[in-house]
C-alpha cells in the first residue's frame, strides 16, 4: 500500500520538540522599567529561571527589586524566599516594590528550608515573579545543591506566567536557566567634601550571558538620603 | 385554608416557633417572633368543620400553657393574620367569600401604610378598611403605584400571596464517638474525611461553603482539644479542609489519643468571583491557603507574610501581615532608576573598627575586613529616649579596599561597633 506523503514536509527539526530548550515564551516579558536596560536585553521572559549574579556590593539585589518593583506595579503577586535574612523592608519601599503585593519567607538561615518553601510557592503556582536570594549563602551549602532540583523548578514554571529570579554570587542554575546575567559594579559614587561626604550610589555594568548578548549596560543606582 | 396562630405579648425565637409550628403542620411560615402561620392542608379532614379545627388548635395551644393564643382560620394568609391579630376572639373563623366583609370594619391603620399615606387617607376621610377597599382600583395604582394597589387587595381580602415556608438555618456538625481510641493521624484523618465529604456535601446542597472549621477533640484521661480555624475564602471542597486539618493536626499534634470528636463548619455564601481579563494571574485561593499552611509549618508563622514598615524612624522596623494574594489594577509607572540597596544582616555582626583623628581606617568583623578606603558619615539617628526601646548610634558608610560598601554604626557611649548591612 503507498504511503502519501506531504509535498513540502517542514524540516525535521521543526517538527521534533526540542525538550530541553530553554524557549522564551512570546508572551509576556518582565520588563525592568529601565529602557536601556529592556532595550538591549529584552526583560525576562515568563516560564524560564533568570540568575542574576555578582559578587559582594556588585548591585545584584538592586537590580532584582527593579524586578520585583516592576511586577508589583503591574498589580502581580511576587515571592521573596531569603534563606540569609536579608531582606531590607526600607530599601524595598525606596525602590518601589508594593509589599501587599508581596510574600516574604524568611527561612532561617536554614538552604534546605529555602529550597522547600521555593518548591511550594512554584509547584502552588499563580505567583508572578519569585526572587530565590542565595547570596550571602555559603559556597558548602550551595555545592550541596542537587542540580536535579533548578530542573524541578524550571519544570514547576515552563509555560506558566511564573518568573524565577535566583540571585547568587555565580551562577548555580547552570543549564536549567534560561536568562543569565552578570552584574558587575564599575565604580561608588562619592559627592561633597569630607566633613560632609554622601555615598551617592553605584555605576553598575550588566551583561547578559545567556543567551550570549554581546555588549553590556552601565546603569547608575542612586542611594537614597 | 390557612390558620393564624397569634401569641399577644410573647416573643419567641425562630426555631422554637419552628418546632411549635411543626406538631400542626409542616407547611408554615413565621411572618414574625410571635406569629405563626399555618397551611391547613390535609388537616381539615379531621374535623368536621374549620370552627372545630381551630378549636382544636387552640386547646393544643393551651395544653402547651399558652392560654392567651388566638387562632384565625380563613381562605387567605393575609385575612387570617389580620383576623388573628386585630379580632378578640380566641377562634375566629372567616367563612370563603365574606373576606371583604370581615375586614371592612378594622382600622385602616392595620394597613402597613407609609406614614404619608396614612396621613393622605385620613385627610381623605377613610378611616377602616371598607371605605379603602371602596376606592377605584386604577386611581389607587395611579397614585401610589403597585404598592397602593396591593393594600388595596389586602384592604379588600384579595390577596393571594402564597406561604413562603420556613426554612431553620441549617447546621453542619458531626459528632463521631470512636469505640477505639485513635493514636496516629491518618486513621484519624480517615474519620475526618469520611464525616467532612458528608458536611461539605450538606453545604453544597444548601449553595453555601464554610469560613470556619472548629475542631472539638475528646481525649483519652479527660482531656479536650479545640481548634479553630479562620478560612480567608470561603470553602465548600472536603480534599481541601481535610489538607488544613491535617497541616494544622501536623503543626501542633494532639496530647493524647482521640476518643471522641466533632467538626463543625460555619456556614458562609460561597465565594463568586470572575476572574477579570485585565488583572494579572494570582494563586487559587484554596491552593494558596494551603500552600502559606505548610511554608508556616516550615519556617513558622511569624517569618512569613507581607512585611508592612512601622511609624517609627527605628532602623529595620516592620512586621509581618497576612499575606492576601490579591491581584491589583497595574499602578501607572514611567521609566524608573535603579535604587542602592541594603542587604541587612541579622542580627547585626558586632565588628572592631580601629578610628584615627574620629576617621574610621579599619574594620574588621566575621568574615569581613579590610581597610577602609572611602566613608562617609557619622550620621546620628536616636529615637525613643522616652522608652526603655531607647536608640542611639551613629552610622557610617564604608568602602573597603576588598570593595565591599558597608553601613556600620556604634551605639552612642558604648563604644561598640557593628556592621548592619551591605550596599549591593
Amino acid at each position: 500500500m503507498a504511503i502519501a506523503l506531504p509535498k513540502n514536509p517542514l524540516p525535521l527539526g521543526d517538527r521534533v520538540s526540542r525538550g530541553f530548550a530553554n524557549e522564551d515564551s512570546p508572551s509576556r516579558h518582565l520588563a525592568s522599567g529601565i529602557p536601556s536596560l529592556d532595550q538591549k536585553f529584552g526583560g525576562i521572559p515568563a516560564g524560564v529561571i533568570a540568575e542574576i549574579a555578582g559578587g559582594v556590593s556588585s548591585g545584584v539585589t538592586s537590580l532584582a527589586l527593579r524586578y520585583l518593583a516592576e511586577a508589583t506595579s503591574q498589580g502581580q503577586i511576587a515571592a521573596w524566599i531569603d534563606p540569609h535574612e536579608a531582606f531590607d523592608v526600607q530599601s524595598a519601599i525606596d525602590a518601589g516594590v508594593q509589599l501587599q503585593q508581596l510574600l516574604w519567607v524568611r527561612c532561617h538561615r536554614d538552604i534546605d528550608c529555602a529550597l522547600r518553601v521555593t518548591d511550594l510557592i512554584l509547584h502552588g503556582g499563580g505567583f508572578g515573579l519569585v526572587v530565590f536570594d542565595l547570596i550571602g549563602v555559603p559556597d558548602k551549602a550551595l555545592e550541596s545543591f542537587p542540580l536535579s532540583c533548578w530542573f524541578r523548578f524550571q519544570r514547576a514554571i515552563r509555560n506558566t506566567p511564573t518568573a524565577l529570579i535566583v540571585l547568587a554570587n555565580s551562577n548555580q542554575a547552570k543549564s536549567a536557566a534560561g536568562r543569565q546575567m552578570q552584574v558587575q559594579r564599575e565604580k561608588v559614587l562619592w559627592s561633597g567634601t569630607d566633613a560632609a561626604r554622601l555615598l551617592d550610589g553605584f555605576v553598575v555594568r550588566v551583561a547578559q550571558r545567556k543567551p550570549m548578548h554581546p555588549g553590556f549596560v552601565s546603569l547608575p543606582t542612586e542611594a537614597t538620603v | 385554608m390557612f390558620a393564624c396562630l397569634y401569641f399577644p405579648d410573647l416573643s419567641f425565637n425562630a426555631a422554637d416557633l419552628g418546632r411549635l409550628a411543626n406538631e400542626f403542620s409542616p407547611l408554615y411560615e413565621i411572618p414574625n417572633l410571635n406569629t405563626i402561620l399555618l397551611s391547613l392542608q390535609g388537616l381539615e379532614r379531621r374535623h368536621e368543620s374549620h370552627a372545630a379545627g381551630g378549636e382544636w388548635i387552640l386547646r393544643e395551644l393551651q395544653m402547651r400553657g399558652y392560654a392567651r393564643a388566638r387562632v384565625a382560620i380563613a381562605s387567605t394568609l393575609d385575612v387570617a393574620l389580620f383576623a388573628a391579630k386585630h379580632r378578640s376572639q380566641a377562634v375566629c373563623v372567616v367563612p370563603p367569600g365574606t373576606e371583604s366583609r370581615f375586614l371592612a370594619g378594622l382600622p385602616v391603620a392595620c394597613l402597613p401604610l407609609s406614614p404619608g399615606m396614612l396621613e393622605t387617607l385620613e385627610s381623605w376621610g377613610i378611616r377602616n378598611f371598607g371605605e379603602f377597599a371602596a376606592l377605584p382600583p386604577m386611581g389607587i395604582a395611579e397614585r401610589w403605584g403597585e404598592e397602593g394597589y396591593r393594600l388595596l387587595m389586602l384592604a379588600q381580602g384579595k390577596s393571594n400571596r402564597p406561604l413562603v415556608q420556613y426554612l431553620a438555618p441549617a447546621t453542619f456538625e458531626q459528632r463521631i464517638e470512636l469505640e477505639d481510641s485513635i493514636e496516629l493521624l491518618e486513621p484519624l484523618l480517615l474519620v475526618l474525611n469520611q464525616a467532612l465529604v458528608g458536611l461539605c456535601r450538606g453545604l453544597q446542597t444548601h449553595t453555601l461553603a464554610t469560613d470556619r472549621f472548629t475542631l472539638a477533640f475528646g481525649l483519652e484521661n479527660h482531656l479536650e482539644d479545640i481548634r479553630r480555624n479562620e478560612l480567608p475564602v470561603p470553602i465548600d471542597n472536603a480534599k481541601t479542609l481535610l489538607k488544613l486539618i491535617q497541616l494544622e493536626l501536623e503543626a501542633r499534634p494532639l496530647r493524647a489519643a482521640v476518643k471522641a470528636l466533632t467538626i463543625r463548619l460555619r456556614p458562609a455564601s460561597p465565594r463568586h468571583t470572575q476572574n477579570n481579563l485585565f488583572l494579572p494571574p494570582a494563586p487559587e485561593p484554596q491552593q494558596l491557603e494551603i500552600t502559606l499552611k505548610k511554608i508556616a509549618r516550615l519556617v513558622g508563622e511569624d517569618r512569613m507574610g507581607s512585611p508592612e514598615p512601622l511609624d517609627t524612624h527605628r532602623p529595620d522596623s516592620y512586621r509581618f501581615t497576612r499575606f492576601a494574594g490579591k491581584p491589583c489594577e497595574p499602578l501607572p509607572t514611567g521609566p524608573r532608576e535603579m535604587r542602592l540597596i541594603l542587604r541587612v544582616f541579622r542580627p547585626p555582626l558586632s565588628a572592631a573598627v580601629r578610628m584615627e583623628k574620629e576617621r574610621p581606617l579599619h574594620l574588621r568583623t566575621a568574615g569581613i575586613g579590610g581597610k577602609i578606603v572611602s566613608f562617609s558619615g557619622p550620621w546620628r539617628t536616636s529615637g525613643n529616649w522616652w522608652t526603655t526601646s531607647e536608640w542611639d548610634r551613629e552610622e557610617w558608610d564604608v568602602c573597603l579596599d576588598s570593595g565591599g560598601v558597608y553601613r556600620i554604626y556604634s551605639e552612642r557611649n558604648q563604644s561598640v561597633w557593628f556592621v548592619e548591612g551591605c550596599y549591593d
